[in-house]
């Protein structure tokens, strides 16, 4: 009898790890990108948005969605194909991007749509029980709407039908607020009183931010759709007003009562630095939609999709990798020997160090926007990357603990049978 | 049969550790309402989250644990738990 089931946690790891590829791709063209024109934009986003951004996501609500039901995914078979199906469309659109080609785009865009689809349904429609439907799970089944939407939305574009109001960068805001700050909204929900041994401190005010932010994120949907700057101005404070909430919950939260825990936890630590870009980014947002400061664009995109969307899936998944691979490797041996911790599995120290990366690299990204300075662009961008690849180290030790996984019986049989490794 | 001590009881919960944590069930106040009596013990485990997803886990290591003291029988209550009315079932039948 399992909570999760072990094929859950490998589909969870298999994201988490492909994910981590993906954010070193994404990197790559970005620094390329600052230094010379690429043959599209979709090479630097389709890694970025779809698949870096989208994965953890994915990785996580297959892990999520069974754990906070109390019960297993129906179709728990098709998470393997569907894994399978978002690769071969991520890779295929970049593939396509990389050339140019427009029927090769098409194919890519209509294999990661029939991948994001089926991952939708094997979540909704899979055995999901509406009576329990928790404040995170609301989060996440609003994002899954937003996501199935922006989606669509992409795939119709790369077919030329897309409506005209459906501009890349209302299907960038789609992806990013609709998609991701609910998912993070409502992971650090549960993630940061769990993870500090803390309760959440307002519930019901959470219950109520929920419907808040998709006031916000919803309006502004609309506004850039119309493409009206003042409505957009107005959905955005309303927005900003929803993430004031949701900090001031958050906070009240972590200082609340005594604790338990001696220091942050790792993963708060990237929440709470990715919650003060969360809010710099909304209010750079709400300016360039004020002002039209158009230039300024740029300095938005990367706070939110680097400082906010990334230092969140960063610090989700030091907690989320090590759990997935402790619980499949470590979890049966509780109890009867003695068995690392979870946070054993990894070493903390370059954890913090790799926060401090992403930070120093980011603020000289921003100074590179802000200064039309395509070296500083490449130094951040280069700063960035050895921060990713400290972190891709840090999750590959992580996953390398599987080879402590106990062998089957047949397995040990085999072996001894005959005297060596089979 | 030796007489169990509640302090021995104690020393094996403190064996039970919280893998996220790295602290003991005993000292991260998990069990309550520990009772000894007459070579029978009766407790309450409290998971730190309704949706604890090494619960299952936690209360085995809990009862495997205390199984090694030569106590007669063991009532393990859980709280704060999804699956509760599942764990403790499981928990009766080691």
């Amino acid at each position: 009898m399992q909570i999760v089931p072990t094929s859950l946690v490998r589909i969870t790891r298999y994201y988490m790890i492909a994910a981590v590829f993906y954010l070193l791709i994404t990197l790559a063209t970005g620094i390329i990108r600052a230094l010379t024109p690429l043959p599209s934009p979709l090479v630097h986003w389709a890694p970025s948005v779809l698949a870096w951004v989208s994965f953890p996501i994915m990785g996580a609500y297959y892990q999520f969605f069974p754990t906070l039901q109390g019960r297993d995914l129906r179709w728990e078979r098709l998470t393997l194909p569907q894994f399978v199906l978002a690769n071969v469309g991520v890779l295929g659109l970049i593939g396509a991007a990389l050339l140019g080609n427009q029927p090769a785009l098409v194919a890519g865009s209509t294999i990661f749509t029939a991948a994001a689809l089926l991952f939708a349904a094997i979540i909704v429609f899979a055995n999901l029980d509406t009576t329990k439907v928790t404040l995170t799970l609301r989060f996440y089944l609003a994002s899954l709407a937003y996501f199935v939407i922006a989606v669509i939305l992409f795939f119709l574009k790369s077919l030329g039908i897309s409506p005209i109001w459906a501009s890349t960068a209302f299907l960038l805001h789609l992806f990013a607020t609709g998609w991701a700050i609910l998912a993070i909204m409502g992971a650090e929900y549960a993630m940061v009183p769990m993870l500090q041994l803390k309760e959440l401190r307002y519930p019901r005010l959470a219950d109520a931010q929920f419907y808040l932010a998709n006031l916000g994120i919803g309006g502004l949907a609309i506004a850039m759709a119309i493409g009206n700057g003042p409505l957009i101005a107005a959905a955005g404070s309303l927005t900003l007003i929803a993430i004031l909430v949701f900090v001031y919950n958050i906070i009240a939260s972590l200082t609340y009562g005594p604790s338990r825990m001696a220091h942050l936890d790792i993963s708060v630590k990237y929440f709470l630095v990715g919650i003060v870009y969360l809010l710099v980014t909304a209010l750079v947002g709400i300016l360039v939609a004020a002002f039209r400061w158009w230039s300024v664009v740029p300095i938005h995109l990367h706070l939110g999709l680097i400082g906010v969307v990334t230092l969140t899936i960063v610090g989700g998944t030091y907690h989320i990798v090590p759990f997935v691979v402790w619980w499949e490797v470590y979890a049966p041996k509780l109890g009867y020997e003695d068995v690392p911790m979870v946070k054993q599995l990894y070493n903390e120290r370059s954890a913090n160090w790799q926060l401090y990366g992403f930070n120093a690299g980011l603020i000289l990204m921003i100074g590179g926007f802000a200064l039309s300075a395509n070296y500083l662009l490449a130094a951040g961008g280069t700063i960035l990357v050895l921060a990713a690849l400290a972190y891709a180290r840090e999750m590959i030790n992580v996953v390398g603990h599987r080879k402590n996984l106990a062998k089957p019986a047949t397995q040990k049989a085999a072996e001894k049978a005959v005297g060596g490794k089979v | 049969m030796a007489t169990v001590t509640e302090q021995q009881v104690i020393e094996k919960l403190r064996e039970v550790m919280d893998p996220h944590t790295g602290s003991n069930v005993w000292d991260m106040g998990m069990v309550k309402d520990l009772v000894l009596e007459e070579n029978r013990l009766s407790l309450r485990f409290t998971l730190t989250s309704n949706f604890c997803p090494i619960g299952m886990q936690l209360g085995l290591a809990l009862k495997r644990k205390l199984r090694e003291l030569p106590i007669e029988k063991i009532d393990i209550k859980i709280e704060n738990y999804l699956r509760a009315e599942e764990l403790e079932k499981v928990l009766e039948d080691i």
